[in-house]
C-alpha cells in the first residue's frame, strides 16, 4: 500500500471530475475526519486516517482490502472506477439519469440505456458527460455515460442508446470475485 | 375503642378547675403558707399573681370559648390566670398514684386553699374531677399537676395506655366516687408529705424550673381530667407518686382556693409527651369543674375533649411531616461527600439495632436521618476505597432505606415495600457525577467498562484508573499523531493542488483540523452602519462630489443650450483675376469675361441649358450662360450654378453683380442665404412637366401633327410668358414675386378669349376632318376603326375641352 503519485492522482481526479465535478474536494477535504486514498495491488482505496494507520500494521501480501475500493488502474494506466465508489459518489453527482422501472433490471444486467427506457434526465448533459444513474424511486444505480446530450435525447428515436453502462450495483453478484 | 390513640380529653369539670384555681391564686393575696415552703411559695404566688396579667393567654382564650359551657360561678373562676402546665408526667403520676392520695390532696386543697405555684400542678393535672366542690376539684388538680410533672419527667408510654385505658373504662358517673375516693386519699397522703417536706424542697425547686417550663408547655391543649384518669393513675408506679404527692400537696397548701385542674387524661399525658417540645404550640384548655352531677355535660365535655385531642393529634402529626421534609430538603444541595457510594458489608446488624431505638421514640425523623448518615459516613471512612459503583450504591441505598422507614413517619406516606423505595433512591442516585470517569484516564476506564457492558460484577471503579499513564506518555502520542496529521496534510494539499489542475478552477482549501468555515454569508439586513467604524466609512457619501458635478453639469446645460457657433469665417474665393474682382460695371466685365470665356467649356452651356428648359430664347440664355462662363474662373474647374451663385454672393461686397437672369439676378443674390441647391432638370424628361397629351405617338402622321399641336401649343404658353424664372431662384415655398405664380396660371388659364379660341377651333376641326376623311376614305375599314376613330374624336374632344375658362 502506497499514497499515489501525482500522475495517477491527476488520473483519478479527472476520472472522478467526470461524474461530481468540483465535489471531488469535499471527498478530499472533509470536516468530520482526515481521508486518504491509497494504491493496493493497482486499486485505490479511500479510507480514514484511522484505518490507514491499523492497516500499515497488516503485511501487504495479506491485505485483501482497505476502507473503500474507488476503482482500479489498468494496465495502460488508465482508471476504471467500479460500483463501490458508487455510495461515495452517488451524493455529490452532478448529471443524473433516472431510468423507468422496466429498464431498471436491463441497466442492471449490464445493458445500455435505451431512450425508450430513459425516464428523466438533468438538464444540460453534455455528451460523453458521466453521469450517475438512478431508478425512479432515487436510488442509485450505477455510472454512465451520456451518449447524447439532453437536447438530442429529445430528438433521437426510442431506440438508440442514450447512456452508455459502466458500472451498476449488480455487478455485486456477477462479479462478486473480482469485486474486493 | 381508642386504646392506641393518645388523645386529650378535656372535661368542663377541668377547665372550670383551673379557671377556679387561677382566680383563687389571684385572690389570694397572702395564701397560707406550708413550712419550709413559705418562700417558694410566695415566688409561685408571685409567679402566679403575675400571670392573671396576662390577658391573652392561650388558657383565657379557650376560656372563652368554653364558657357557654359553664355557668357564671365557673366563669367567676375562669376570670384569673390559669396555672402553667407542669407536665403531663405530674398528671399522670399523680393519677398513677391511688385516688386516696389525690382525693387527700383535694382535701388539703380545701383546707388550705393558697394560691401559689401549683398553678402549674393544677393546670397538669387535668383529673376530671366532675360533680365536685370547688376545693375538691382543685386539690384534685393540684395532686393531678404533680403527677404531671413526674410523668413528664419519666414518661412511659405504658403508663400512659394504662391511663387511657381506665379512662376509657371508668364512666363519667364514677368520677364522683373517684373524687370522693381522692378526698379520701388526701388525709393519708398528708402524713406522708409531711415526712417527706425535706424531699419537697428539691422537688419545689424542680417545681421552679418546671414552672418555667410549664409555662412555656402551656400551649398543649389540657385535656379535662377525668375520675377516670385519677383513677387510672392510681395503680400506677407508686414510687414517684410520693414525690408527686409531695409536690401536690405543697401545692395543695399553695393552691387551696385555686381551681383544681381536672385530672390529666392519658391521652394529653401521652400526646404531651410524645410532643414535649411542641407544646408550647398548643393552647392548654382551662379544665373547668362543675358544680353538681351533670352526666350530660360531663359528656360533653369529654366529647369535646376527645375532638380537641384528635385536632391536636392532626396538627402534631402535620408538624412532624413539615420536619420531615425540611430535614430531607435540608440535604438535597448539599450533596454529601459519601452519599450514594457507600458500601457496606456486614454492618447490618449495629446500625438496625440503633434504628430501632430510634423508633418511635424521637420526635424527629431528621434526627433519626442524621443519625443513620452519620453512620454512613463512620462506615464510609471504614471503607477504603472513595469511589464506587452505582451497583454498590443501590446496595447500600437499599439498607439505608430500610433504615429510614423504620424510623418515624415516611416523608411521602409510601408504601411499606422495600423494593419501590429503593427504586426511588436507587434513580436518584444513577445520575450522580462519578469521579472516577474524568479525566482522560477516567474516559479510557469507561471505555474499558463499555467492553463488558453493563455487567454489575465489573464495575469500573477508581482502583481500576491508570494512574500512572503519566502525562509524558500523552505527550508523546500527541507527538506521533502530530507527525502523521502533517503528513495526511500535505497529501490532501497535494491532492487539493492537483483537483485545481485538473478541474481548473481556483477552490479554497480547508484544513480538516480547524473547523471548515462555512462561506460568510452576510445577511445585509443584520448590516448596521456605524459612524464609528471605519470600515463603514465606505458607506458614507461625499457630498462635495455632488455639488462639482452639479456645477459641471450647469455648465454643461449652458453649452447645450448655446446654439452651435457658427464660424464667421466667409470663404472667399479669390479669383486670379485681379481685374474682375476690382471690376466697377458687371457689364463691362461681364462681357470681357464672357470673351475670356468663351473658350469656356461646353458642360456648363450644356447644363446652363438644362437648368433653364423653360427658357425661350436660348439666345437669351446663351447670352446669359455666356455671361455665367465669364463670371467663372478659367482656374477653377466647372462648377455647378450653385458654386457661381455663392461666387456672386461673395462677390456682392466687392460691389460685382452678374445674374444669370438680369431680373432674377438681384433676386437670387438677396436669397443667396438660402442654402438651396439648384439642380439642372432636364426638361422633356419630367412628366409632370410635360404635358401627357402630346406624348402619344400612336401613328406617324398624328405625330407629326401632334407634334406640330404640342409645338404650338408649347409655343403659345411659351410666348405668352414674359420672362422664365430662373431654376436658381426657385424655392420650395412661395414668394410674392415667385416665377411659378406666374407660370401656374398659364396651364390652366386661357391664354385667349374664349371666343377666339372658338374660332380658331372650328377651323381645325374643319381642317381634321376633311383630311381623316381623306385618310380613311382610302383605307380599308379595320375591324377596330372605331375604336380609332373614337380615339382621334376622344383626343380631339379632349383637346376641345382642354381649354376651360378660367
Amino acid at each position: 500500500m502506497r499514497p499515489l503519485t501525482d500522475e495517477e492522482t491527476k488520473t483519478m481526479f479527472e476520472k472522478l471530475s467526470k461524474y461530481i465535478g468540483e465535489n471531488i474536494k469535499l471527498l478530499v477535504d472533509r470536516p468530520d475526519g482526515s481521508y486518504c486514498f491509497r494504491l493496493h495491488n493497482d486499486r485505490v482505496y479511500y479510507m480514514s486516517e484511522k484505518i490507514l494507520k491499523l492497516a500499515t500494521n497488516i503485511s501487504r501480501d495479506k491485505l485483501v482490502s482497505v476502507g473503500t475500493c474507488f476503482g482500479k488502474f489498468t494496465k495502460t494506466s488508465k482508471f476504471r472506477l467500479h460500483i463501490t465508489a458508487l455510495d461515495y459518489l452517488a451524493p455529490y453527482a452532478k448529471f443524473k439519469v433516472w431510468v423507468k422501472p422496466g429498464a431498471e433490471q436491463s441497466f442492471l444486467y449490464g445493458n445500455h440505456v435505451l431512450k425508450s427506457g430513459l425516464g428523466r434526465i438533468t438538464e444540460n448533459t453534455v455528451q460523453y458527460q458521466g453521469v450517475v444513474v438512478y431508478s425512479m424511486a432515487d436510488v442509485p444505480l450505477g455510472f454512465g455515460v451520456a451518449a447524447k446530450s439532453t437536447q438530442e435525447c429529445r430528438r433521437v428515436d426510442p431506440m438508440s442508446i442514450v447512456v452508455f453502462h459502466q458500472t451498476d450495483v449488480g455487478e455485486f453478484i456477477r462479479n462478486e470475485d473480482t469485486l474486493t | 375503642m381508642f386504646s392506641n390513640v393518645t388523645r386529650l380529653e378535656i372535661s368542663m369539670a377541668d377547665l372550670q378547675r383551673l379557671a377556679e384555681e387561677a382566680t383563687q391564686t389571684s385572690e389570694t393575696s397572702a395564701p397560707s403558707i406550708p413550712s419550709g415552703s413559705s418562700e417558694k411559695e410566695a415566688n409561685l404566688i408571685s409567679g402566679v399573681t403575675k400571670q392573671p396579667k396576662k390577658g391573652t393567654t392561650p388558657e383565657e382564650i379557650l376560656a372563652s370559648l368554653m364558657r357557654g359551657y359553664c355557668s357564671d360561678d365557673d366563669k367567676k373562676k375562669r376570670k384569673g390566670m390559669l396555672p402553667a402546665f407542669q407536665g403531663t408526667k405530674t398528671l399522670y403520676k399523680g393519677l398513677e398514684t391511688n385516688d386516696c392520695p389525690k382525693r387527700q390532696r383535694e382535701e388539703q386543697q380545701e383546707e388550705e386553699r393558697t394560691g401559689s405555684v401549683v398553678k402549674k400542678h393544677k393546670l397538669h393535672s387535668e383529673a376530671p374531677q366532675v360533680d365536685q366542690k370547688a376545693a375538691e376539684s382543685k386539690t384534685s388538680k393540684s395532686l393531678s399537676k404533680g403527677k404531671q410533672k413526674e410523668t413528664k419527667k419519666t414518661e412511659s408510654s405504658e403508663e400512659e395506655e394504662e391511663e387511657e385505658e381506665e379512662e376509657e373504662e371508668e364512666e363519667v358517673v364514677k368520677v364522683v366516687k373517684v373524687v370522693k375516693n381522692k378526698a379520701a386519699t388526701k388525709v393519708p397522703n398528708k402524713s406522708a408529705v409531711n415526712t417527706e417536706k425535706p424531699e419537697t424542697s428539691p422537688s419545689s425547686s424542680s417545681d421552679d424550673d418546671d414552672e418555667e417550663e410549664e409555662e412555656q408547655r402551656r400551649k398543649v391543649s389540657r385535656t379535662v381530667p377525668s375520675a377516670k384518669a385519677t383513677a387510672k393513675t392510681l395503680p400506677s408506679s407508686s414510687s414517684s407518686s410520693s414525690e408527686e404527692e409531695e409536690e401536690e400537696i405543697v401545692s395543695a397548701k399553695d393552691v387551696g382556693k385555686t381551681a383544681t385542674p381536672p385530672v390529666p387524661h392519658s391521652d394529653p399525658l401521652s400526646s404531651c409527651s410524645s410532643s414535649s417540645e411542641e407544646e408550647e404550640e398548643k393552647v392548654q384548655v382551662p379544665s373547668r369543674v362543675k358544680l353538681g352531677a351533670k352526666e350530660e355535660k360531663e359528656q360533653q365535655r369529654k366529647a369535646n375533649t376527645r375532638r380537641l385531642a384528635a385536632v391536636q393529634q392532626r396538627m402534631k402529626e402535620a408538624e412532624e411531616h413539615k420536619k420531615l421534609i425540611q430535614g430531607a430538603l435540608s440535604n438535597v444541595d448539599t450533596p454529601k461527600p459519601g452519599a450514594g457510594k457507600h458500601i457496606v458489608f456486614g454492618s447490618d446488624d449495629e446500625e438496625d439495632d440503633g434504628d430501632e431505638d430510634v423508633q418511635r421514640k424521637t420526635s424527629d425523623v431528621t434526627m433519626s436521618k442524621k443519625k443513620t448518615l452519620l453512620k454512613d459516613s463512620q462506615s464510609e471512612s471504614e471503607d477504603e476505597t472513595t469511589d464506587d459503583e452505582a451497583s454498590a450504591n443501590e446496595k447500600n441505598q437499599t439498607k439505608e432505606k430500610v433504615r429510614l422507614k423504620q424510623s418515624g413517619p415516611q416523608l411521602f406516606g409510601g408504601s411499606d415495600d422495600d423494593e419501590e423505595g429503593g427504586d426511588e433512591e436507587q434513580d436518584g442516585s444513577r445520575f450522580d457525577v462519578r469521579p472516577e470517569f474524568e479525566g482522560r484516564s477516567g474516559q479510557k476506564l469507561m471505555k474499558l467498562q463499555s467492553h463488558f457492558g453493563a455487567d454489575e460484577r465489573f464495575r469500573m471503579d477508581s482502583r481500576f484508573l491508570d494512574e500512572d499513564e503519566g502525562k509524558d506518555e500523552e505527550s508523546g502520542e500527541e507527538m506521533k499523531m502530530t507527525e502523521d496529521d502533517e503528513a495526511l496534510d500535505e497529501e490532501r494539499k497535494k491532492n487539493l493542488f492537483i483537483m485545481q489542475s485538473v478541474l481548473g478552477s481556483s477552490q479554497q482549501t480547508c484544513s480538516s483540523k480547524t473547523a471548515s468555515k462555512a462561506k460568510t454569508f452576510r445577511d445585509v439586513s443584520v448590516l448596521h452602519y456605524d459612524p464609528s467604524r471605519e470600515e463603514h466609512a465606505a458607506f458614507e457619501t461625499k457630498p462635495e462630489e455632488n455639488k462639482e458635478s452639479k456645477s459641471a453639469r450647469r455648465k454643461k446645460r449652458e453649452e447645450a443650450q448655446k446654439l452651435p457657433e457658427v464660424s464667421k469665417d466667409i470663404y472667399y474665393d479669390v479669383s486670379g483675376d485681379l481685374k474682375a474682382v476690382f471690376g466697377s460695371t458687371k457689364d463691362d466685365i461681364a462681357e470681357e469675361e464672357v470673351a475670356e470665356k468663351q473658350e469656356g467649356e461646353e458642360e456648363e452651356e450644356e447644363e446652363e441649358d438644362k437648368t433653364t428648359w423653360d427658357q425661350e430664347d436660348v439666345e437669351e440664355k446663351r447670352g446669359k450662360e455666356e455671361e455665367e462662363e465669364e463670371e467663372e474662373e478659367e482656374e477653377e474647374q466647372p462648377t455647378p450654378l450653385t458654386s457661381v451663385v455663392s461666387a456672386e454672393a461673395d462677390k456682392q461686397e466687392s460691389g460685382f453683380k452678374f445674374s444669370f437672369f438680369e431680373d432674377d439676378a438681384e433676386k437670387d443674390s438677396k436669397e443667396t442665404a438660402a442654402e438651396y441647391k439648384v439642380e439642372n432638370i432636364q426638361g422633356p424628361k419630367v412628366s409632370w412637366q410635360q404635358d401627357p397629351r402630346f406624348q402619344d405617338s400612336s401613328s406617324e402622321e398624328e405625330d407629326e401633327d401632334q407634334e406640330m399641336v404640342e409645338e404650338q401649343i408649347i409655343s403659345t404658353p411659351k410666348t405668352t410668358e414674359s420672362e422664365t424664372p430662373a431654376k436658381t431662384g426657385l424655392l420650395f415655398f412661395f414668394y410674392p414675386e415667385d416665377s411659378r405664380l406666374a407660370e401656374g396660371p398659364r396651364l390652366f388659364c386661357r391664354p385667349s378669349q374664349l371666343e377666339e379660341q372658338m374660332e380658331q377651333w372650328d377651323e381645325r376641326r374643319t381642317t381634321l376632318r376633311q383630311e381623316y376623311r381623306k385618310e380613311t376614305q382610302g383605307r380599308p375599314q379595320k375591324a377596330e376603326g372605331l375604336p380609332e376613330e373614337l380615339r382621334m374624336m376622344g383626343s380631339l374632344c379632349q383637346f376641345e375641352y382642354s381649354g376651360l375658362d378660367v
